[in-house]
């Protein structure tokens, strides 16, 4: 095996680190951190078995890959477990998987496989929309907004990433136009957490409550925070913290320093990430490479701009850092991958 | 068009970057750099409490717009047992001045149980005199506070108290059922107060206020007002209810004057009754005792349940000339009394006898004898059918929550439930409304004014419309037919030329008084040995009728059925006179 970057590694354990500190302090309940801890050392597996081959085969899995995906978001609708209103969980006795949290790396696999081929762009295009929409509705009707638009930016972008120019400015001036049809078909929920972001006030006791308590907790934790009396976290007002909320419990205890330490940890990690788009040589890399980059930098904006009110409230973890299995998994296995290619970067002409 | 470059694209992911960090950290930059005091401030002294604001109740008019129920101020006393300074020292002063024990006050607090700093309520409702005590001496009593709250004032006391009802304090089920309410609501308990409670109640409104750590409101940052309830006006016309408690006077009974051409009730009275004013301040244990041994929260309008007597005969003659077992022109000769069975029933004014009489004579005559005779033929279960036709047996559906059906008995019904068989005699009584039947006073007034208008019979109601605060009609009645029962119109002809017999005799004569023709019948039922109900149904004038009257008195002192004449003369008098003004 190729040598690997440490530094990565590094970054990595910072980001453990900070997400099981953090959960040790929102929750009163001790099982969290502890099952965190767990996710993230089979992460540290994952990551290793992901350099075992080379990504390149990968091509070979990829309409198995895909149609397990789709099966998976089936599987939700027929023996789906739902809570907080939404069904997008499947149990599996011990644990509960989440398929739409996979169906991101799934999606990126796909549509990069697609879109490097050699073919013509508007067949590309045609493919690459065809494999696009049948997971995003699933995803939608569960209905689970925030990770539809993670899909869609990434899909989006990996268009610009690949195809004509063309494609990319008809998607977007179709979705400019369709955007009043589809906030039709939200949930009323969804509307309202829309309103709610433009104005958290108007609801400062439902869907606007978590939103200014969230901005109190960040800004009563100024420039360095305060480690031990941290009114807003330790006494809970801000309403499940450990998961979507968790930065608002960073912006605290850590304050402006803590915050951009954060910052600056993903910075790295998106820096390493250029680097590989760079060095790959192989198209199917380079846009696997932009798709993470794009998956993570949406989540990351989107999470920490719902929780200082910039963004509305939509349930997306913040990576990394995040209580939940499913997404920790997904988040060391798309790392991983950029790894992988990074290790495997030169192309040693395997025939497709 | 083109593809991007290979340079752009990278240039992009880097643009991308500074893009997210640029924007990320300037919002952290101004929460945290910034406005870090104001937020570290907020959430020390956090946090965000809600307040509900509690809807002024709506008021309750009569058809005219006269005012029954509405809100007074009222002034509470509440301590906040953090804020006193001497607690022997206050309270005694404080016993002395609201006429309570020092005891019960201590219990009070001890019983509330709320969090820190929290109002106690001690005593609603202070008369003046002890706000002022309490005020001028508001330097010594710290912790000690009057509030200003609204209390529901009952304008006419006991008049139509068993209509409107009242509130009273929210149980265990309203809390579980309804988000709407809190611990120290009232809610609406019976009559109109409960039936329209959602109408009345109005919205309630939200305040989001900041507290410090021991609860005191800092700030308020969100605040929505509550929405009064909507006004109801009742189709009841005081003035006319006012006359009629006046005729039933001392007595126990009931007296309903009710529009048959739409249902509307213009009055109803059900006496013994009670002063709903008496929940609001506060009601002694004894004289609760005494109103529940008066029954006097029973509605006897819709929740008593009488033996209709005579006036039950007109559904016996329905059913007998509709099911052509006689006919209007059928004479019977009638003895004094007649053998059914091995007893002997006699008519009432045995031991005369009425002789020969045709239907019109037997209704005005009210022989019993001739009822007999044309019950025995006609048999239980047609009876009983033509009973159910004209509702008795069933609600009358009337705008009140609660209502009883009264009892038409069957042969069935009287295996099943008395497990013995129906026997003529059975049939006998209850040709002349005796026996096991049993009616509510507002089901017979429904009958008669099914009679009035040729079968038609409509839900009776009491709500006429909603009306919110801003004076939009939020919601309005529309009569709604109960029934239409289809009996040939000669027959009710039949019926009502003996009820207008009846109103023809020189004793009932009084009840043309108000210038028109009356049809009426009288009815005396049995209760036990010796006691009598009187009832006295009439409604005026016999074609296009207006107005369907009945009195009903409870072991009755009256003389005769008849005696109630001039009382029924004096409802309709009332209602016409009302009418032309």
């Amino acid at each position: 095996m190729r040598k690997i970057p440490i530094f990565l590694l590094l970054i990595l354990i910072s980001l453990s680190f900070i997400s099981i500190f953090a959960l040790h302090f929102t929750s009163t309940n001790t099982l969290l951190a502890k099952k965190q801890l767990l996710y993230i050392l089979v992460g540290f597996i994952i990551l290793y078995i992901m350099l075992l081959f080379d990504f390149r085969s990968l091509k070979y899995f990829m309409w198995t890959i895909y149609f397990t995906g789709i099966a998976a978001l089936i599987a939700v609708v027929l023996v789906g477990k739902s809570a907080y209103g939404a069904q997008r969980w499947i149990s599996l006795k011990i644990f509960t998987i989440q398929p739409s949290e996979f169906e991101k790396i799934i999606l990126i696999l796909c549509l990069s496989y697609i879109l490097s081929r050699d073919q013509s762009d508007i067949k590309k295009f045609i493919l690459s929309t065809a494999a696009f929409l049948p997971p995003a509705l699933f995803i939608l009707r569960q209905p689970d907004l925030g990770t539809t638009i993670v899909i869609f930016i990434i899909y989006f972008a990996l268009l610009l990433f690949s195809l004509d120019l063309k494609y990319f400015f008809s998607i977007a001036v179709f979705s400019l136009i369709s955007i009043p049809f589809f906030f039709e078909l939200l949930k009323p929920y969804q509307r309202e957490r829309i309103f709610t972001f433009l104005n958290p006030q108007m609801d400062p006791l439902g869907s606007g409550y978590n939103v200014i308590q969230s901005i109190i907790a960040i800004g009563s934790g100024k420039i360095s925070g305060n480690w031990f009396g941290s009114t807003q976290t330790s006494l809970h007002f801000v309403p499940v913290q450990y998961a979507d909320f968790i930065f608002s419990a960073i912006g605290e205890m850590g304050g402006f320093v803590g915050a951009s330490v954060l910052l600056l940890l993903y910075i790295v990690l998106f820096l390493f990430m250029i680097k590989v788009y760079k060095s790959v040589d192989n198209l199917f890399g380079k846009y696997i490479v932009v798709g993470i980059f794009i998956m993570f930098i949406t989540q990351i904006f989107i999470n920490i701009g719902m929780c200082i009110g910039i963004a509305p409230v939509t349930g997306i973890p913040l990576p990394f850092i995040s209580f939940g299995g499913s997404s920790t998994l997904v988040n060391f296995i798309a790392i991983g991958l950029v790894m992988n290619i990074y290790v495997y970067r030169e192309d040693i002409n395997i025939s497709i | 068009m083109k593809k991007l470059s290979e340079e752009s694209k990278e240039k992009l992911l880097y643009i991308i970057i500074i893009m997210l960090t640029v924007i990320l950290l300037s919002r952290l930059l101004y929460l945290q750099v910034l406005k870090g005091d104001s937020y570290l401030a907020q959430s020390k002294y956090n946090s965000i409490r809600i307040a509900d604001l509690q809807p002024v109740r709506g008021k309750i008019l009569d058809r005219n717009g006269v005012v029954l129920v509405e809100n007074l101020p009222s002034y509470d006393l509440e301590i906040v047992i953090e804020d006193i300074k001497d607690k022997d020292k206050e309270l005694t002063f404080l016993s002395s001045v609201i006429e309570m024990e020092k005891q019960d006050i201590e219990n009070i607090i001890e019983k509330a149980n709320l969090p820190v700093y929290a109002h106690i309520k001690i005593k609603r409702g202070l008369t003046e005199k002890e706000v002022i005590q309490i005020k001028e001496h508001s330097f010594e009593l710290p912790g000690i506070t009057v509030s200003t709250t609204s209390e529901r004032y009952y304008q006419f006391e006991n008049i139509a108290a068993p209509i409107i009802g009242f509130i009273g304090p929210v149980t265990k089920e309203d809390l579980e059922k309804d988000s709407f309410y809190n611990l120290d609501y009232l809610t609406g308990k019976q009559g109109i107060e409960a039936q329209y409670e959602k109408l009345l109640r109005g919205e309630k409104g939200k305040e989001v206020v900041q507290v410090d750590a021991s609860g005191r409101i800092r700030d308020v940052l969100y605040s929505m007002p509550s929405k009064p309830g909507n006004d109801i006006y009742l189709t009841i016309d005081i003035r006319l209810q006012k006359e009629l408690e006046a005729i039933i006077g001392d007595r126990k009974g009931v007296a309903v004057a009710i529009d048959p051409n739409n249902g509307e009730i213009l009055a109803m009275v059900s006496h013994p009754s009670f002063d709903p004013n008496l929940f609001v301040s506060g009601i002694s244990q004894e004289a609760l005792d005494k109103l529940y041994a008066e029954n006097a929260f029973i509605n006897r309008a819709i929740q008593g349940q009488y033996p209709p007597g005579s006036t039950f005969k007109p559904i016996t003659l329905i059913s007998a000339l509709n099911e052509k077992i006689i006919a209007a022109k059928t004479v019977i000769y009638c003895e004094n009394s007649i053998i059914v069975g091995n007893r002997r029933f006699k008519d009432w004014i045995y031991p005369s006898a009425f002789g020969y009489q045709n239907p019109v004579q037997a209704i005005a005559n009210s022989s019993d004898v001739f009822f007999y005779t044309v019950g025995l033929k006609t048999g239980v279960e047609k009876i009983a059918k033509y009973a159910k036709l004209f509702g008795l047996g069933d609600k009358t559906w009337v705008d009140l929550p609660t209502e009883n059906t009264g009892l038409v008995p069957t042969a069935q019904w009287k295996q099943e439930n008395i497990g013995e068989n129906w026997y003529p005699g059975d049939t006998a009584n209850l040709s002349i409304g005796q026996g096991y039947l049993l009616v509510t006073p507002l089901q017979m007034a429904i009958m008669y004014s099914g009679i009035a208008k040729n079968g038609t019979e409509y839900t009776p109601h009491f709500f006429l419309k909603a009306v919110s605060q801003e004076g939009s009609i939020i919601e309005e009645f529309t009569a709604s037919i109960l029934r239409k029962i289809d009996i040939n119109s000669e027959i009710l002809d039949t019926v009502k030329n003996g009820m207008e017999a009846l109103a023809d005799k020189p004793d009932m004569k009084i009840l043309s008084a108000y210038g028109g023709d009356v049809c009426a019948k009288t009815g005396t039922a049995e209760v036990g040995e010796t006691e009598v109900n009187h009832w006295l149904i009439a409604f005026a004038p016999r074609e296009e009728p207006e107005i369907v009257g009945l009195l009903l008195f409870e072991r009755s002192d009256f003389p005769s059925s008849h005696s109630l004449a001039p009382l029924m003369s004096d409802l309709l008098k009332k209602y016409f006179s009302i009418k032309s003004k």
